[in-house]
């Protein structure tokens, strides 16, 4: 069926918007009827084929273009929802809040403005995925390094808008930005930090610039088009060593956290390590039917043979060494000290690993920047093909990871799902994301899921625990968890919105944000 | 199991060929029914495991615009062949070894193939016309419909 006109929004409007697009950026580069497919959720979990679907694509290639768009979405009063690759796909993909938004597709600008190898940085449009930037990088023999997620098709802004994370040194994405160019909602361009200030040098070596530091309202919000931004990038250390422990209980993740939060505070772990769940690694090089042909989760008798066949554990610590041979061993000494005496522990670099296809050698490419799509493997797990992220944020405490994973695993098992998670260790927090994979194609599964999800959200957030990032499905849901003082952050986000967007044009429902024409007592 | 597998994979072109002719509403129960297809029970056999391609940059480089320096760019990280490219471990798991690395398939027509780039298969998401023009479609289509 056709996607629905955005509500509020007649049939003229958005005709007149569309050409006037079109005039923009040229009719070739405007996406509409069966155009428009690749920008729908391909996971969709709604069972109601009118919502999250896009009505048009717009797709603009500079930053004049962009202004141009949004001069003209206010005219007609058009939505806009504007996404960098539009590959975040656990989240929703291309696909909008509300149906009928136009997308707005930044993929065209893709330039690398600048890769400095003196200073670690680059400036990049939202087009850049991982792979562009990392080919440019090696094709230039530049010795820097670039943090990726596990999408390597991904866009290096958009990603770091989202708050996505990844396994180097340098794994928190927005806590490396410095410097944007964002159009505003009325179709001015600014530029933050030390950009604002003619002539200036230092745009992307330092971020605060003078008066309020404002980069973070950009991101996982609706207040403006980013359109440049500056990345820091680690330079290329003097060694590398990846290593893997694994743990063999489930019950062992109350000991490993406890152990990690001290290494990881202390900057003895130095990356973006991970602690992750068997049948996520495993389903990196095995499908479910090679072990198990029951319905429902996998049964622990069978976990013990997956355990033994891929020399790994229920739990498993993937982490790296950075530095000169000597900070390597020193830190390494350090960190086998803290888990040795646990029962059943096993070291691993990968000259251990047995298999060819693994999950060390595959997360040692990671864990140095190499973009690459293989962990997606998981997807091919069941056979579904679909899947979603929910992702609270805890302490690095043992009681809050064995709290937290008892509460997902239990509900995703009752639901007859496998449990697929990984605790991120951040600078300070755990990122405890579950990858719940399930058949798209299937209504029952997908209602079976959307009720799940809203119970996770619901129960984490009866203990205190908040999502850091969401699908598109849950973005009012989980707003309305981050209530203190009666909903006082979200009323202060609705402020900014009016002031910057006082026609609600850009994303509605971005992060459960709606301008004040579509917002609900 | 390779009969059976074989007939699910014509249904699926047919069905396909259907999808082309009608609308895009008609099109996709039928893009449906091929992916249902495409994840039929699985091979109990451990997989080949192949050793992951060094680089990408050890194979020599395609013309630079031509459907095989697309294929490079946009596809290869998924269906090069190894088991740690998705794409090719799930056709390796479902239709079987033969089928598994895209490249080496005799079996792909042209329309096929852009019409899955499009629309998405299983766990593949489709590609924007922004990310694989439709010129660049073409060739990508024309390519891997005469790889041999």
């Amino acid at each position: 069926m056709a996607a629905p006109l955005p509500e509020g929004v007649s049939a003229e409007a958005m005709s007149s918007a569309l050409d006037r697009f079109a005039r923009i950026v040229g009719a070739d580069w405007v996406f509409t009827e069966d155009k428009i497919t690749p920008y729908e959720d391909p996971y969709t979990i709604s069972n109601d084929e009118t919502e999250h679907r896009p009505y048009a694509a717009v797709a603009p290639a500079s930053t004049e273009e962009v202004q141009e768009i949004v001069r003209v979405a206010n005219e007609f009063g058009v939505p806009l929802w504007p996404v960098s690759r539009g590959k975040n796909f656990a989240y929703g993909g291309a696909a909008p809040v509300m149906s009928g938004t136009v997308v707005l597709d930044m993929n065209r600008m893709n330039r690398i403005l600048e890769v400095n190898e003196e200073f670690g940085y680059a400036l990049v449009e939202p087009g850049v995925s991982y792979f562009e930037l990392y080919d440019y990088i090696q094709e230039k023999g530049l010795k820097l390094w670039i943090d990726v997620p596990d999408p390597g098709w991904g866009s290096v802004v958009g990603n770091a808008l989202d708050h996505g994370i990844g396994y180097t040194p340098y794994g928190d994405h927005f806590a490396m930005q410095c410097g944007m160019e964002v159009v505003l909602p009325n179709g001015e361009v600014v530029r933050t930090g030390m950009g604002a200030m003619p002539g200036n040098n230092t745009w992307q070596l330092f971020k605060y610039g003078y008066g309020p530091y404002v980069d973070g309202i950009f991101s996982q919000s609706n207040f403006g088009v980013v359109t440049k931004m500056g990345i820091w990038l680690m330079p290329e250390p003097a060694g590398y060593r990846p290593y893997l422990i694994t743990f063999e209980n489930e019950d062992d993740i109350e000991t490993v956290t406890e152990r990690l939060r001290p290494l990881k505070v202390a900057g003895v772990i130095q990356n973006g390590a991970t602690v992750r769940s068997l049948v996520l690694d495993a389903a990196i090089t095995r499908t479910k039917s090679q072990y198990y042909d029951g319905d429902g989760p996998i049964p622990p008798s069978v976990a013990k043979t997956m355990m033994a066949d891929l020399d790994l554990g229920m739990w498993n610590f993937c982490g790296a060494l950075y530095g000169p041979p000597p900070v390597m061993d020193t830190l390494w000494t350090a960190i086998r000290d803290s888990f040795a005496d646990i029962p059943g522990v096993k070291f691993y670099f990968p000259e251990d690993r047995r298999h060819k296809v693994d999950l060390l050698l595959h997360r040692a490419e990671t864990m140095k920047g190499v973009p690459k799509l293989t962990e997606f493997n998981f997807l091919n797990w069941d056979g579904g093909g679909g899947h979603v992220g929910f992702s609270p944020v805890s302490p690095i405490t043992g009681k809050d990871a064995i709290k937290q994973y008892n509460m997902v695993s239990s509900r995703v098992r009752e639901y007859g799902f496998d449990y697929m998670g990984l605790l991120a260790i951040g600078w300070r927090d755990l990122h405890h994301v579950t990858v719940i994979v399930y058949d798209k194609t299937d209504p029952d599964e997908r209602k079976k899921l959307d009720e799940l999800f809203n119970i996770l959200v619901d129960e984490a957030a009866a203990e205190g625990y908040g999502e850091y990032r969401t699908h598109i499905r849950y973005m009012d849901r989980i707003a309305k968890t981050y209530s203190w003082n009666d909903n006082a952050l979200w009323k202060m986000h609705e402020t900014i919105k009016d002031a910057l967007d006082p026609n609600g044009i850009l994303a509605p429902g971005k992060s459960g944000i709606w301008g004040k024409n579509r917002r609900k007592a | 199991m390779t009969r059976i597998l074989s007939f699910a994979f014509l249904a699926g072109l047919l069905s396909l060929a259907a999808a082309c002719g009608g609308s895009s509403d008609d099109a996709a129960p039928e893009a449906d029914s091929a992916a249902t297809a495409e994840t039929a029970p699985a091979a109990a056999e451990p997989q080949t495991e192949t050793a992951p391609q060094a680089t990408m940059a050890a194979a020599p480089k395609p013309e630079p615009g031509s459907g095989a320096d697309i294929f490079a760019k946009q596809c290869s990280w998924c269906h090069a062949p190894g088991v740690d490219h998705p794409g090719t471990m799930q056709l390796g798991a479902t239709r079987g070894e033969d089928f598994a690395v895209l490249e080496e398939r005799e079996d792909l027509n042209a329309d096929y193939v852009k019409y899955i780039v499009r629309h998405g298969l299983n766990a593949m998401p489709p590609f924007k016309p922004t990310a694989i023009t439709d010129a660049e479609l073409d060739k990508l289509a024309n390519y891997l419909a005469a790889a041999d």
